[in-house]
């Protein structure tokens, strides 16, 4: 039975001939355009863009390293993971611990340095995704979710108490090699240099949505999807269920590492208390409110996350997403009522209606009357709006902004082939 | 004697674990959903009791000679848990009419997220409203030392607190046992359709389980505020995380499993700051439950039910 099975099973893939297509000319032609577009940029937003839209714009990419990768876990994969920024905390620390030492000792020019820092980081994060993720993969949905969550804690705690790395007594020797860098525990990790720019930053934007979303469409893609699907059915169907979910968490987790290297090397600095559970709330909002499933999804809802939080910090910004957050959920809740207004209009409004009128009523008397309060604590309240968001979601619109559909030409290029047939 | 009073200490604290986790383990019971809320339910519950302490003009702060046996003084505590535990109550049975009965039907980890958001709101929420610093809370029980040795002292509050929440427990257990609601409660959490098609009024049952969980959750938040007396409103978040993992290391939908998973938690957390080492004393929670979901998922007084297709 066995012996038939691998005779059916296809041959190995020839990847010479997958890599000498007729493509190739033309793949390689996008790569030099797309980093001489990105060094152009840089170049341009150097000169025009001031300092603060630039680090927002960085930021928003970092962020959509983040939402795409969480995407392939708690998306495609369909387990749900709220420990992503455990892994940007290893990221951040292996990787300004690298960059550090590696200026100490190493005479190369900071790009290389930085290029080794970055895959360092990746490297690390992906191992502690995988201690993490082969014991607890064995768990589903929520038991998973709290289990992440712990450690995410876990990681952040461990970096709250370590000063200096400093191995004890059989491993000493290596102690000189790995330097004295200090990693200031609770105080945070200061002194990581700037390295981080806007061409940096999009170059491995870019590689990362594209290495996700070959990943998401090649066999292993499909087999994570199957898992997504039924688990039972898929490992009925002979795929290795957890392998599929551990190589999900290594590369999410590895993505994560390098977006928390690239924040560490933009901010020069990283505090352990910056990666707890709210960060990693933020991403699983943004993943959430993309679409699970949709890589372009959670790209856009990624940058209009960051936008968001900066339009936040202001009352009126927070007024206008609140005002739109009800007209939305408005919206979203008209196909329930839809058939109650038809068949006797007035109470069906009234239904439709009275949650929407009444927020925004009590958002209004907020706003001209409690101005002063509001503007005390325009920081939490940044939060209550991510958590209603979830919540009207969730009731309204659980898959997301996008569903599982992608963005891309073909919203375009469709020409509504329903009337013509 | 050393290890003695980390005894006592570990079990006030695990008494109030156990509390929390009561609420955990009824919810997920009836509905197999974890309600990420339920810590900051015990948050408002410490809010609720601060303010009608306020109210009542229980804001003085007890010396050690403060009469113990003030009869009014006690009739005011207690209604200070009465009040706390009634709006505990109704915010629970809020939340679960608003925010999670319209998923019922939706998978499971949408009524997860929406327990996110609920979280979130509440804990925000409170920020803005109660002010996001740490408050002095009022001292309802007086704070006498009933042996005090050198090496051992067990305080009032310490027998209050064990004392109040094993009252708590057995009035739950007779709730669960003896009544008809309880009786209900244990029919929806077998199987919710059959009740259903039995004649139990599921929703009914749910919105009280949320409630009785939640005022049991009030009743932890008035305690630990006493056992140590600062609120905040991020007070819900770490504890409430513990409480969850009691549960589970009890048995998730085990009644007595939480309670032996609160004591077994806090025991635990007292052993690792004993040791001195009190930086990890979040940590350890977390490592317990990992343990426990590799070793066995079902927690410890769990049954555990076979994978259905």
């Amino acid at each position: 039975m066995a012996a038939t099975i691998s005779q059916a099973a296809p041959d190995a893939p020839n990847f010479a001939r997958l890599f000498w297509t007729r493509t190739l000319p033309l793949r390689l032609l996008a790569c030099v355009a797309s980093l001489g577009v990105l060094l152009g940029l840089q170049r341009l937003f150097e000169q025009r863009l001031n300092d603060y839209f630039l680090q927002i714009l960085i930021l928003a990419g970092i962020n959509i390293i983040l939402a795409v990768s969480l995407n392939l876990i708690n998306g495609i994969t369909g387990q749900f993971s709220l420990g992503h920024a455990g892994f940007m905390a290893v990221g951040a620390y292996v990787g300004g611990y690298v960059s550090i030492l590696g200026s100490q000792r190493l005479a190369l020019p900071p790009s290389l340095i930085f290029v080794l820092s970055l895959l360092m980081a990746a490297t690390f994060a992906g191992i502690a995704g995988w201690i993490v993720g082969l014991p607890s993969l064995r768990l589903r949905g929520d038991y998973l979710a709290i289990v992440t969550l712990g450690f995410g804690e876990i990681i952040r705690v461990i970096w709250t108490t370590v000063d200096r790395i400093q191995l004890p007594r059989p491993f000493d020797g290596l102690n000189s090699i790995l330097g004295s860098v200090q990693l200031g525990a609770a105080r945070g990790f200061k002194d990581i240099p700037l390295w981080t720019n806007f061409a940096w930053t999009f170059a491995l934007v870019i590689l990362c949505v594209l290495s996700i979303r070959n990943l998401a469409e090649s066999s292993l893609g499909r087999s994570m999807r199957a898992v997504r699907e039924d688990e039972v059915a898929a490992e009925a169907a002979g795929i290795n269920t957890t392998q599929v979910k551990v190589l999900a968490f290594v590369v999410s987790s590895m993505w994560a590492g390098i977006a928390g290297a690239l924040g560490a090397h933009l901010i020069q600095y990283a505090n352990p208390n910056t990666f707890n559970f709210m960060k990693s709330v933020e991403i699983v909002v943004m993943v959430v409110l993309g679409g699970l499933g949709s890589i372009t999804g959670c790209a856009i809802t990624a940058v209009l996350l960051k936008v968001l939080e900066e339009v936040l910090r202001t009352i009126s910004g927070a007024f206008g997403v609140g005002l739109g957050v009800v007209f939305f959920a408005a919206v979203l809740s008209l196909p329930r009522h839809r058939a109650a207004i038809a068949q006797n209009a007035l109470p069906g409004v009234t239904r439709w209606l009275f949650w929407p009128l009444l927020s925004g009523a009590a958002l209004i008397f907020l706003f001209f009357f409690r101005r002063d309060w509001l503007e005390a604590n325009v920081s939490s309240l940044r939060f209550v709006i991510y958590g209603l968001i979830l919540i009207v979601l969730m009731l309204l619109r659980p898959q997301g902004l996008m569903g599982r559909a992608e963005f891309g030409w073909h919203l375009f290029r469709r020409r509504a082939p329903q009337e013509t047939s | 004697m050393e290890i003695l009073q980390q005894i006592v200490n570990g079990l006030t604290q695990g008494a109030i674990y156990a509390l929390i986790a009561l609420g955990y383990t009824m919810v997920y019971g009836v509905l197999r959903l974890i309600n990420f809320a339920h810590g900051d339910v015990y948050m408002l519950g410490a809010f609720a009791g601060f303010y009608s302490a306020a109210w009542l003009g229980l804001t003085k702060r007890l010396d050690a000679e403060a009469p113990v046996y003030d009869f009014t003084h006690w009739l005011q505590v207690a209604v200070v848990f009465f009040i706390a535990m009634l709006a505990c109550a109704l915010v629970g049975a809020a939340l679960e009419r608003f925010a999670y009965r319209p998923l019922r039907q939706s998978p499971r980890l949408t009524a997860l997220i929406t327990a996110i958001g609920v979280s979130l709101v509440l804990e925000n929420g409170a920020q803005a409203v109660f002010s996001p610093d740490p408050q002095p809370f009022p001292a309802l029980i007086p704070p006498t030392n009933l042996i005090d040795k050198p090496d051992f002292n067990l305080s009032l509050v310490q027998v209050t607190i064990i004392g109040v929440a094993f009252l708590l427990m057995i009035g739950l257990q007779f709730i669960v046992t003896k009544t008809r609601m309880g009786r209900a409660m244990r029919a929806v959490s077998l199987d919710r359709n059959a009740a259903s098609l039995m004649g139990i009024n599921t929703d009914v049952v749910i919105a009280f389980t949320f409630a009785l969980g939640s005022a049991l959750a009030a009743a932890g938040g008035i305690l630990n505020s006493v056992y140590q007396p600062t609120i905040d409103p991020l007070m819900g978040l770490m504890v409430g995380l513990k409480a969850f993992v009691a549960a589970v290391l009890g048995g998730i939908g085990s009644i007595p499993g939480a309670v032996l998973g609160g004591l077994l938690m806090s025991g635990a957390e007292t052993a690792v700051v004993a040791r001195g080492y009190s930086e990890y004393r979040d940590a350890i929670a977390f490592a317990i439950l990992i343990l426990v979901l590799l070793l066995r998922p079902a927690g410890l007084l769990g049954r555990t039910a076979p994978e259905k297709v």
